[in-house]
């Protein structure tokens, strides 16, 4: 290699280095900070405006916390995903209105109810309904995991209903129950919000639900955090701290332009209203990337979108390469034969088994009870599944050089590894960079998954944007841009080292 | 039989098995050091085998070939050592394509430590500069005709100072008009004493430039002779009927 190309390398070894610093350095996990995880697409209760973390789940904790000394650290993740990661002390408390069930209650500790809410019907106007009979062969529409879709399983059950869809947010849900006329069974509370949201909606209480109890819930054995927890509720209620963010919001109708009772200054930006095509683009524009800095979202997004690629592009090679040189060397000399095999069922099982349940599996059982950032576990997770396709790529770009290159350096007396090195990679790297680019194309699109286990990448940026805006397609096609802009970037990047490599011999 | 020197290679009893086929079926030859020796037969005879057998790049089923007094079909030889001295040219030359031609001849003494990169240096443009293609020593193979690379290929083996050359039918892959160059250095080779076996198909070449020939047939060696003998007198069956059609 040439002085210019180890430099290459020797920044891309630092940048790689420094981000990794950065995200180890940025998972504070001090004492004195409660992380709590909540789903913000949850008006009233939970949802963010201008990048902060707004509702009434929220400002109740801030109250609390307040009460009780001690700081608060917001985290995005999905409402399911929340009664995985709390159990397992990823994050202390879990607010996102969750309603107390027995069944929830056996993996989760429950603090005293602060909200009280019923189950309701939201659809479209055009679909308006009297009566619960009259859902009889229609679909009903629920966020996963949720106290309605319990109840719309039920209904299902007794053949109130044709079939049930399980979305994984209430940005989803809202989209489908306007564009497909479907029935969405939801908190009445968030049903008002969602109304005030989007006056193509309303509300049909019609269900015998029961009244739902409100908790946040704990790991299970963190019972003093929740005993404390409760003291501090019992505090704000009787100060009239708790009645006033309740009258707060009730006040300003469950908007979601409404900041936080202790931010009210923060006003949301006005919705501006022109006219024409041209205007019309403007408002779109406006209202989903300029209100209320929205824009945030698909920045803060894109670096860990970049972040988790890069990491995860380094780790690929490093294990890819190794496994492909293991498998290579056991196919030369025989060597190695239980680290070969070990190779082979990592690469037979990873590239067996979708991505997403890879993630998964890494994330809540894998590193369960780490507390290592996120980011770096999706990283790491990234890594592993292109590590497995790197290392096929390597492995047929090593087989691919001719037996007698290998031939001729033994002949001379050199080991199989120093010919290997010399002679053998050398020719394989110019063999495989078009798969490797191919590679990293693909590894970039499925960082896209991220938001699963709470990240806010890319995609789940544009997402919480289209939770706010419920506008699905400008955040959509904007992120979508994006990242065609980057595979674009990285295909002409190869393509000229390819050319390079072409024009060396 | 004009053998004379000591015993540089021998073979005893050498067989060689691919799954139920058995290639090689024990073959004996004492090669004396400064000694020419031919290997011609049929295709699919086993002659290439038995060239690779020698320094282990086919490993023997059974027998054993002692190289300057050590066995290196032995377990315990560092086979590695000895391919030092054991110098292998190849049918399809087998340049390294990503390295110049100077690279070529450089990175196996360089890579082993038994030169310094300025000794390998000068040592390749001497080597070079004796086959006239000095001028030739920053171009990469591709650059190169085939008998330029064969005779590059050549001198990339000289260059770790063999005591025994092995070629394995080195102009097979030629054009016509090149196989000439080639022979031309392997005789030249030759008259300056090396120790040499060459698988070929050149009959006129293994006759002028041999001390002796072998045919072998079947994976055995049917018969040896001087040149003049094997060629104006063949005894065996199989290699009247193999001389009638080559020749």
């Amino acid at each position: 290699m040439e002085r210019k190309q180890w430099i290459t390398v020797g920044v891309v070894i630092a940048m790689v280095c420094v981000a990794a610093g950065a995200i180890i350095l940025s998972s504070n996990n001090d004492d004195n900070t409660l992380i709590v995880e909540t789903s913000p697409d949850f008006a009233p209760f939970d949802y963010m405006l201008s990048g902060e973390y707004v509702g009434i789940d929220m400002d109740i904790v801030r109250a609390i916390a307040n009460d009780m000394g001690v700081n608060v650290e917001f985290r995005t993740n999905n409402f399911d995903s929340i009664l995985l990661s709390v159990p397992q002390g990823k994050a202390d408390v879990g607010a996102s209105g969750f309603t107390y069930s027995e069944e929830r209650a056996q993996s989760v500790l429950f603090s005293d109810t602060y909200a009280q809410v019923k189950q309701v019907i939201v659809t479209h106007k055009d679909n308006h309904i009297d009566s619960m009979e009259e859902l009889k062969g229609k679909i009903l529409v629920v966020q996963n995991a949720t106290t309605g879709h319990d109840y719309a399983n039920e209904l299902f059950k007794k053949g109130g209903a044709a079939d049930v869809r399980v979305l994984t947010n209430y940005s989803q849900v809202v989209q489908d129950v306007l564009q497909k006329g479907t029935y969405e069974v939801v908190d009445s509370l968030v049903a008002q919000s969602q109304v005030m949201a989007n006056s193509d909606l309303e509300i049909c209480d019609v269900l015998d639900a029961e009244i739902e109890n409100y908790g946040f819930i704990f790991a299970k054995n963190n019972t003093e955090l929740c005993e404390k927890f409760n003291q501090s509720l019992e505090n704000i209620r009787e100060s009239g701290e708790y009645q006033k963010i309740f009258d707060y919001y009730a006040a300003h109708n469950y908007s979601t332009d409404t900041p936080s009772y202790y931010n009210q200054d923060a006003t949301a930006d006005e919705d501006v209203d022109h006219t024409g095509f041209w205007g019309d683009l403007y408002d779109t524009f406006y209202n989903n990337f300029i209100k209320n800095d929205r824009y945030q979202y698909i920045f803060e997004g894109l670096k860990n979108t970049i972040i988790i690629a890069i990491l995860a592009l380094v780790i690929g090679l490093g294990l890819g390469a190794l496994v492909a040189m293991v498998r290579s060397t056991h196919d030369i000399t025989g060597r190695f034969r239980i680290a070969n095999g070990v190779c082979k069922a990592y690469t037979t099982v990873i590239r067996g088994t979708p991505v997403m349940l890879q993630l998964l599996i890494i994330y809540y059982v894998i590193f369960a009870t780490s507390h290592l950032n996120s980011v770096l576990i999706a990283s790491v997770a990234f890594g592993i599944n292109s590590g497995a396709y790197v290392a096929e790529v390597v492995r047929s770009g090593i087989n691919a050089v001719p037996k007698g290159q290998m031939e001729a350096c033994r002949s001379l007396g050199m080991s199989s590894r120093m010919a290997m090195i010399t002679v053998i990679l050398p020719q394989a790297i110019r063999n495989i960079l078009p798969a490797l680019g191919n590679e990293s194309i693909s590894l970039l699109k499925e960082t896209s998954i991220a938001g699963y286990i709470g990240i806010m990448d890319l995609t789940k940026g544009v997402d919480i944007i289209r939770g706010q805006t419920y506008d699905a397609l400008p955040p959509l096609l904007v992120a979508g841009a994006i990242y065609l802009a980057i595979v674009m970037v990285l295909a002409y990047l190869f393509s000229r080292l390819e050319r390079r490599l072409n024009d060396a011999y | 039989m004009p053998i004379e020197g000591k015993v540089l290679l021998r073979v005893r009893g050498l067989k060689k098995t691919f799954g139920d086929h058995e290639v090689l079926k024990g073959i004996d030859l004492d090669v004396h050091s400064g000694e020419v020796i031919s290997v011609i037969g049929p295709s699919g005879c086993g002659k290439s085998t038995f060239l690779r057998s020698l320094n282990l790049l086919e490993k023997p089923t059974e027998g054993s070939v002692v190289f300057e007094g050590i066995e290196i079909t032995s377990p315990d030889t560092d086979i590695d050592l000895l391919r030092r001295k054991i110098g292998m040219v190849f049918q399809s030359f087998n340049l390294f394509p990503h390295k110049t031609v100077r690279e070529n001849i450089m990175l196996a003494p360089v890579t082993l430590k038994v030169m310094t990169e300025e000794e390998a240096a000068a040592k390749a443009d001497e080597l070079l500069g004796r086959i006239g293609l000095l001028s030739k020593a920053d171009e990469y193979p591709s650059r190169l005709s085939g008998g330029q690379q064969q005779r590059v290929a050549i001198v990339r083996a000289l260059a770790m100072n063999p005591d025994v050359m092995l070629f394995d039918e080195p102009t097979s892959a030629l054009d016509p008009e090149m196989v000439g160059e080639v022979l031309s250095l392997i005789k030249t080779l030759a008259e300056s004493g090396m120790t040499m076996i060459v698988v070929t198909h050149e009959m006129g070449f293994a006759r002028e430039v041999s001390d002796r020939v072998l045919f072998i047939n079947d994976g055995i060696i049917a018969e040896q002779n001087v040149p003049e003998e094997l060629f104006g007198n063949p005894q065996n069956e199989r290699l009247r009927d193999f001389l009638s059609k080559v020749l």
